[in-house]
């Protein structure tokens, strides 16, 4: 009897671990979906689109911050003022391949396009019911449009980049080699021509392919694809300037590009330049593609509260932690009374009552452009969009490829296009929050005579004064070549004390880190954390100088 | 020995009920004869409480106060032994004697002593493994306020470090070094048998404060340990497999002893305090106040004699005042001593009421306790309630089950501290050290440099609320089932549970609630650990005269963990008296943040001890680990050999009478470590929501992307040993090398981010640790006066020596603000800091002309220093090194080639000029103890040290360094550079931080710490039996006495960096709460 327990004893444990099937180590994710068994649908595909053009509103990545520090500081038209050396490497160019705007730009671009990819891929793999293929067609044409975004900024910024075209699913085969820009180039103009093929109208245009709703505001339109192709070819035009030289054909398709979009008039110039920059601009249909930011619906952005007016303790609604700076040049380039100058520019801070305090001790010229407040103890994060693109930037290039192509008429008209509005543009007043009448002088009409490399150092300025601040500037001053770099860049000018004319000795003089400017600044240095990770890079493959 | 009835009726009543808990009822004895005797110890002392059991039966009592005992024996022949602690057993016949006088032998030898091991028990001379013990007497001499600081100094080999003086804070503890990098470097715990993997992050959500961590075990009991094991090296550890790469530290709760019941019932008050002598020194107003002048005066270097200085101390405002005349304003102006105000006398309660005993075979040792420690930081509360449970019940002859129960909740209430960079998430002591000087408790006020609206510490402590409640639960089922002599199944069924909410309020007035109208946040967890243990023993000897003995173990276990969380976050609200706990009246609500999360482990297990005449044993063990966190790879074994020689007992040392024992180990084993997330071999989707003008879209994103072959990280590990006991084991010194190897590393490498990811977790490199552990123990007198010390001494080295081809990897930390300062280099040691290298500050003597107010360099410094502004270098700027990486050539004369000659700087203080600054693991560290008795009276003094070890004062980097005009800051200051003060060594007043970490804020953190003192009086029984008492017992423990040390900070041992950051940015003290001197007072009563 006893024996039989003892038996039963052991089948017990026996039966106990027989029982504990080894299934339990199966443990999938619950409360996280898995990459693996996503994109079955079309709604799904929608879904991780969406997840697409999350990145571009990264806070500290990619638009977010780090666009803001490499793309508009250290050029002719902006700098900073802090006396933080780690917020002002790029103005002052003391940089390595180690700064963090680097990596966190090269890294965000890279992680839009993996997301891209993923889409575009996934895609490829669904097969969904005809009705639903315009807009499988569109979702992809999104993703591609974003894909070459990031790699027109890339190839800007960097020249050779590696070039990847699929999603990566084995880590193993990460490592990607540089290709030659002229590769990326053909690589964003093969995705930019699908995207005009397949995207759908602005919400306000109607035409013989679909329009977005009114709530579809910030996604990529066939309007903003064409645009950015005219930018495109600009840019391709001048690649190699220092060593081969420009490239007509590709001025001849900038200017072609330019034109279709100035003919299809899906975009205007809005009529009061100051508008664009406020709360009611950013439905203005004179921008073509911005990054939404929206403080209300979690996604605040920071470039309002860098690049807008800087309040001093006493200012009200104008709490902003400003941090950028116009350079001397850009201010001796604009006209007293140009509106643009009245509303870009303060030398002072913000008073209780809007109005500009000079400051003794900062001898600084704020950028006041964009006239977002802050919320309320939220540090630099406002509503304002992050600018991308806009039309007088496509009028701009229009311009500037008639100008090279020899087409002076064409420049002239278009210049004065710009000139025109900024003329007839009031000044948007603090106080009233509304437009003063401006005096009707300044700028004046373009000098009809303007020819050849006058003309375009005529257009230089006139794009800076145009586009400052709104992340142009670097890959202008890049595109412009090695001479025009240096020549806009380091040789700088600043004024101890712009304010203070009781010293009128105090004549200006070369900005301090003049001198910290050199040919190999013409490309950024690939960052130490991509050659760190990618077999095909080395640390002596960098661009020449870095 | 007279009885006092009522007091004998009210424990009868009492044990009744206790054996009603129990579920089993007293035997009752048949009628049998009585002995009666008395026992004593060598010296003539008498022995009370000591175990009388007459073997075979459940008979038992204990001897009194005055040694004496009486006892009913049932029937000659019965052997009765007598034991008592510290006195080796004795064993007498019964023939029918009347009285039984003995006297008891002290035990040195220890030999008999039983160790803890995983899943068992070995005598001491068995163990062939490094095991070391911390016995209830040396727990008993400090206060814990949790079970790790019991471990504090006590054990070669085992550094512990505070990441704060918070309440109820968690210690990192690193056994013989930390061998993984990215997985977990803690040891596994195993409480009565309940293994329990410690995780910092357990209660961490994502919350709106980064606080300090409590400990995963601030729920236990530390009174209610009976004696903590560490399991240091691969062959005892290696049973534990999986888990035991970073060692095992297993805790034993107080169990019954058969006899009567003893009752003790202690209670224990300290004060505890942040002494004067400890402050970090900071400028009152007067300091502040100059350093404010001097700015203005001496601005970038240069006197300005025509300065006006405006003046804002905190409501009074002035303009355009001389500096003599600001001087004056700010020497009347209020002067707060921050630190004065914000700490105040803590004091701990401490009430303990225990009962244990029963007869042979049920057992009963039923604790509860309550902890209630009002904190030395305002407005800081812990209070803790402990019940612990152990019966051990003998069903039948063959079935006994043992069960384990201890029901805890706590609740922990205060400001925070550590936290973020900036001030708006900043804890209570860099408040209370950053805080001007001349503002006064209350004063709110908007910093616009800060850009928010900010008061004191104080003021914040008293209106912010924090709150943790945790609800836990611990305990285990043991069923024993005796097959036949040596052969044992048991089957234990454990859980561990905890339950916490983590809840806090920032009104709209000022701080964090400020941005959005008050704060609310919720956090809740629940972490179920889910143990089943399924284990045959077999143990047997044989052979002549039973030389052979074999010990065979078997099992199975399963592990589940599961862990589910709930985070709330409510914004707006109109409407703040409810605080935490009204988050509904908040009028934004953040979406909540749900995540479930379950893991599975499955074990085999096996091992042999093998014996041979109490002179050569082996141990060898086999473990297999199968886990739900790998995909493909779900599986590893690990393997552990291990051989001990007990010289002592080979006959040509049995004359060798100055040697007692003499014992030699040696061990190889492997070991594992899975401590990962659970999904972290998976690719997830991310919320990646867009919000398109006025409208959010749902939207997902891949976050990680999927490694299906992740596997084990392995620790291979070797041991030698040695115990030597010499001149009757009046002196005994344990001495241990190791050396161990951890590869396939779980790190997280680095990816090119044009793959779209930053990194991603694999096994690859690898880490080594080397070290030498002695432990010596003396005697140094004995008799009546009788006095020991006990010393130990650790080295650790480790190295990093692979990281699968990458030569180094850098990590930022969470204080810097982005800059990457950790860094794991091959051939380096981790927790290592990358910094900037600084020679004082740019002089006169420095530049061409001195007398200019934009000065030039002089030619021969150019490339060997550097200012940080990125500009040009003026008088009283930070003298960076600028690091000699760009080659310099000459031309050789005769050949005319391009030759080497040297290497300069490149003239630009940049990423290429930074290089470790800090090394904060210590050189060699220990302690030493030395104990005094004589006549009831103990005095104990403990000691401790560690030596040769950086560390990170992140207080000061913050305040000097990156602190704006408006933070105070420390003492240094005052010997800034000025032209007043050409000689000063700090930089000028108005020096333009620039938040780059210089060896400026790297110090020295070695100290010795007098540690403890313990002193206690044993009222000797005829004083109190009086009353009823067995025994009275007045003590006083005195904490944190003293430390001599260099370091400027609070206290060099500290480590307040979270997660895979506890190893990258080790030694870091950033807002950390100073640890406290604590004075206490107790008495302990047993009846």
């Amino acid at each position: 009897m006893k024996n039989i327990y003892k038996y039963y004893g052991i089948l017990a444990v026996l039966l106990l671990i027989a029982t504990s099937c080894h299934d339990e180590l199966e443990k999938l994710p619950v409360s996280n979906l898995s990459q693996d068994n996503y994109y079955t649908n079309i709604e799904e595909l929608g879904i991780g689109m969406v997840g697409v053009y999350d990145e571009l509103a990264q806070s500290k990545d990619g638009y977010g911050e780090a666009f803001i520090k490499i793309a508009t500081h250290g050029t002719h038209v902006a700098t900073t003022f802090l006396g933080n050396v780690k917020q002002n490497t790029q103005a002052w160019y003391t940089f390595d391949n180690t700064e963090e705007s680097f990596w966190r730009f090269w890294g965000s671009s890279y992680s839009l396009i993996y997301r891209a990819n993923q889409v575009i891929d996934r895609s490829a793999q669904l097969i969904v019911a005809p009705d639903e293929q315009i807009v499988q067609n569109r979702i992809v044409a999104e993703a591609r449009f974003l894909r070459a975004s990031m790699y027109f900024n890339l190839v800007r910024f960097w020249g050779d980049v590696p070039l990847i075209k699929e999603e990566l699913i084995n880590v193993g085969n990460s490592s990607s080699p540089r290709v030659a820009a002229e590769e990326v180039y053909e690589f964003i103009i093969e995705d930019l021509k699908f995207a005009e093929e397949n995207l759908y109208y602005a919400s306000w245009v109607a035409g013989d392919r679909p329009s977005y709703g009114e709530a579809d505001l910030g996604r990529a339109t066939i309007g903003t694809a064409q645009g950015l192709l005219a930018k495109v070819y600009l840019t391709r035009a001048s690649l190699n300037i220092d060593t081969s030289g420009l490239d007509n054909s590709y001025y001849q398709l900038a200017y072609d590009k330019a034109q279709e979009v100035m003919t299809d008039g899906h975009y205007q110039l809005e009529p009061n330049y100051g508008t664009l920059f406020t709360v009611a601009g950013e439905r203005s249909h004179e921008w073509m593609f911005q990054i939404q930011f929206d403080f209300e619906l979690l996604q605040p952005g920071i470039w309002g509260g860098v690049n807008g007016p800087k309040g001093n303790n006493k200012a009200l609604d104008w709490t902003n932690l400003a941090r950028s700076m116009a350079t001397l040049e850009l201010l001796n380039h604009y006209d007293d009374d140009d509106p643009r100058y009245q509303h870009n520019i303060a030398q002072g801070t913000l008073n209780a009552d809007n109005s500009v305090k000079y400051n003794k001790n900062q001898n600084k010229s704020y950028v006041h452009k964009f006239r977002f407040t802050t919320k309320f103890n939220s540090a630099f994060n406002t509503d304002m969009n992050a600018p991308v693109m806009r039309y007088a930037d496509i009028i701009l290039v229009y311009a500037e490829a008639a100008a090279y192509l020899g087409l002076d008429t064409d420049a002239h008209d278009a210049l004065d296009m710009i000139r025109d509005r900024a003329r007839n543009s009031g000044i948007f007043d603090l106080n009233n929050v509304d437009f003063l009448a401006s005096d009707g002088i300044s700028p004046t009409a373009v000098d009809r005579s303007l020819t050849g490399e006058d003309l375009l150092d005529e257009i230089i300025w006139d794009r800076a004064k145009e586009l400052c601040f709104e992340g142009t500037g670097k890959f202008d001053v890049f595109r412009y070549g090695e001479t025009k770099f240096i020549e806009l860049v380091a040789n700088q000018l600043w004024d101890t004390d712009l304010t203070q004319d009781t010293n009128a000795s105090n004549s200006p003089k070369p900005v301090p880190w003049g001198g910290n400017v050199q040919p190999k600044h013409i490309l950024f240095p690939i960052p130490e954390a991509e050659i760190r990770g990618n077999s095909f890079i080395n640390i002596g493959d960098n661009n020449e100088g870095w | 020995m007279e009885k006092i009835p009522h007091k004998k009726a009210w424990i009868q009543c009492f044990l009744l009920t206790v054996f009603f808990f129990a579920g089993v009822s007293q035997q009752i004895q048949a009628q049998a004869k009585n002995v009666t005797g008395n026992v004593k110890d060598e010296s003539g002392q008498v022995l009370p409480g000591t175990s009388i059991l007459v073997i075979g039966t459940s008979i038992g009592t204990m001897t009194d106060f005055d040694g004496n005992y009486e006892v009913r024996v049932t029937e000659e022949g019965k052997r009765i032994s007598f034991s008592s602690m510290g006195y080796v057993t004795q064993e007498v016949p019964y023939t029918g004697q009347e009285t039984i006088n003995i006297v008891l032998k002290e035990d040195r030898s220890q030999l008999d002593e039983v160790i803890v091991v995983g899943y068992g028990t070995q005598k001491a001379q068995d163990v062939t493994g490094a095991i070391a013990k911390v016995k209830v007497e040396e727990i008993e001499r400090t206060n814990n306020t949790t079970a790790e600081q019991a471990l504090t100094g006590r054990i070669a080999g085992v550094n512990t470090t505070t990441s704060d003086g918070s309440l109820g804070s968690g210690m990192r503890i690193r056994i013989r070094g930390g061998t993984s990098i990215n997985a977990n470097n803690e040891p596994l715990y195993v409480i009565d048998g309940m293994p329990i993997e410690v995780n910092y992050e357990v209660e961490q959500g994502p919350s709106a404060i980064d606080g300090p961590q409590s400990s995963p075990l601030a729920n236990l009991d530390p009174d209610a340990i009976q004696s903590i094991e560490v399991l240091k090296d691969a062959s005892a550890a290696a049973i534990y497999g999986a888990r035991g790469a970073n060692g095992v530290v297993i805790i034993t709760t107080k169990k019954g002893q058969a006899g009567k019941a003893k009752m003790t019932f202690d209670v224990r008050t300290s004060l505890s305090m942040v002494p004067d002598s400890r402050f970090v020194d900071v400028l009152n107003t007067s300091q502040y106040g100059k350093n404010l002048i001097d700015r203005v005066q001496y601005n970038k270097g240069v006197y300005n004699p025509n300065a006006l200085i405006t003046v804002n101390t905190g409501g009074e405002s002035y303009v355009d005042l001389t500096p003599e005349e600001a001087q004056v304003v700010f020497d009347n102006a209020a002067n707060t001593d921050w630190q004065d105000e914000i700490y105040q006398l803590g004091v701990i309660t401490n009430y303990s009421f225990g009962v244990s005993g029963g007869s042979e075979g049920n057992l009963y040792s039923i604790r509860t306790s309550y902890l209630n420690n009002e904190g030395t930081v305002k407005n800081s509360y812990f209070k803790r309630y402990n019940a612990n449970f152990n019966f051990q019940n003998k069903i039948n002859d063959k079935f006994k089950v043992v069960s384990v129960l201890a029901p805890s909740y706590s609740v922990k209430r205060g400001p925070t501290s550590g936290g973020a960079f900036n001030q708006r998430n900043m804890g209570s002591v860099i408040k209370a050290l950053s805080r001007q000087p001349d503002r006064v408790v209350g004063q709110i006020e908007e910093d616009q440099e800060e850009g928010g609206i900010w008061l004191d510490p104080v003021t914040e402590a008293e209106k912010t609320q924090t709150l943790q409640n945790t609800y836990g639960f611990n305990g285990n089922l043991n069923f024993i089932y005796t097959f036949s002599k040596g052969l044992t199944a048991n089957v234990r069924l454990g859980m561990n549970y905890m339950d916490g909410v983590n809840k806090a309020f920032f009104p709209g007035a000022f701080g964090r609630g400020q941005r959005s109208n008050g704060l609310g946040t919720r956090f809740h967890y629940r972490n179920l650990n889910l143990n089943a243990q399924y284990m045959l023993n077999y143990r047997t000897a044989f052979g002549q005269g039973n030389k052979h003995k074999l010990t065979l173990l078997g099992g199975y276990t399963k592990t589940d963990n599961k862990r589910d969380t709930e985070y709330i976050q409510t914004t707006d609200f109109e409407v703040e008296s409810a605080g935490y706990d009204g988050l509904h009246y908040g009028l934004v609500p953040l979406a909540p943040e749900t995540v479930f999360i379950e893991k599975t482990m499955i074990s085999y297990l096996t091992r042999a001890n093998y014996g041979y005449a109490n002179k050569y044993n082996f141990t060898f063990s086999m473990r297999a680990d199968g886990s739900s966190v790998f995909i493909n790879d779900k599986w590893g074994y690990f393997p552990a050999a291990a051989f001990g020689w007990n010289a002592h007992n080979e006959s040509f040392l049995k004359n060798a009478k100055a040697i007692s024992n003499l014992k030699l180990r040696l061990s190889y084993g492997q070991t594992g470590n899975a401590g990962i997330p659970p999904y972290a071999s998976f690719g997830l989707l991310n919320v990646a929501n867009y919000a398109y003008g006025e409208t959010t879209v749902a939207g997902l994103s891949s976050a990680s992307i999927t490694n299906p072959d992740l596997k084990w990280e392995f620790t291979d590990q070797y041991n030698l040993g040695i115990d030597l006991g010499m001149f009757q084991n009046r002196i005994g010194l344990t001495a241990e090398v190791y050396y161990k190897e951890t590869t396939d590393l779980l790190l997280r490498m680095p990816l090119p981010i044009s793959s779209g990811f930053d990194s991603w977790l694999t096994n690859v490199g690898s880490v080594e640790n080397k070290g030498l552990e002695v432990s010596l123990n003396t005697i140094n007198f004995d008799g009546d006066f009788k006095w020991s010390t006990d010393i130990n001494f650790s080295i650790n080295r480790n190295k990093v020596l692979d990281m699968g081809g990458a030569y180094e990897q850098t990590f930022d930390d969470q204080f810097t603000n982005g800059t990457t300062t950790g860094l794991l280099r091959v051939g380096e040691s981790l927790g290592n800091w990358l910094g900037y290298e600084t020679a004082g500050v740019f002089t006169y003597d420095d530049f061409v002309d001195p007398t200019v107010a934009n000065p030039v360099l002089k030619p021969e410094l150019v490339g060997k220093y550097g200012a940080g502004t990125g500009l040009d270098p003026i008088y009283g700027d930070l003298k960076y090194v600028d690091q000699p990486t760009v080659p310099v050539y000459e031309t050789d004369s005769e050949s005319g080639e391009e030759v080497l000659v040297g290497y300069t700087g490149d003239g630009i203080i940049n990423g290429a000029d930074s290089k470790i600054i800090a090394r904060t693991q210590p050189k060699h560290f220990g302690s030493i103890y030395n104990s005094f008795s004589y006549k009831g009276i103990e005095l104990g003094l403990f000691f401790t040290y560690k030596y040769g070890f950086d560390v990170v004062n992140g207080n000061r980097h913050r305040l000097n360094g990156t602190g704006g005009d408006n933070w105070n800051k420390t003492s240094e200051v005052l010997n800034a550079w000025t032209p007043a003060n050409p000689t000063g060594t700090y930089p000028r007043p108005d020096y333009l931080a620039d938040k780059r970490l210089t060896d400026l804020s790297i110090e020295d953190g070695s100290f010795v710490r007098f540690q403890s003192m313990n002193i206690a009086y044993n009222v000797p029984s005829k004083h109190i039996r009086d009353i009823g008492l067995t025994s009275l017992k007045i003590y006083s423990n005195v904490d944190n006495i003293y430390i001599w040390t260099k370091y400027s900070g609070y206290d060099p041992e500290v480590g307040v960096a979270n997660g895979q950051r506890a190893i990258t940015s080790a030694g870091l003290d950033y807002g950390a709460y100073p640890r406290t001197l604590n004075v206490a007072l107790g008495v302990k009563v047993g009846f």
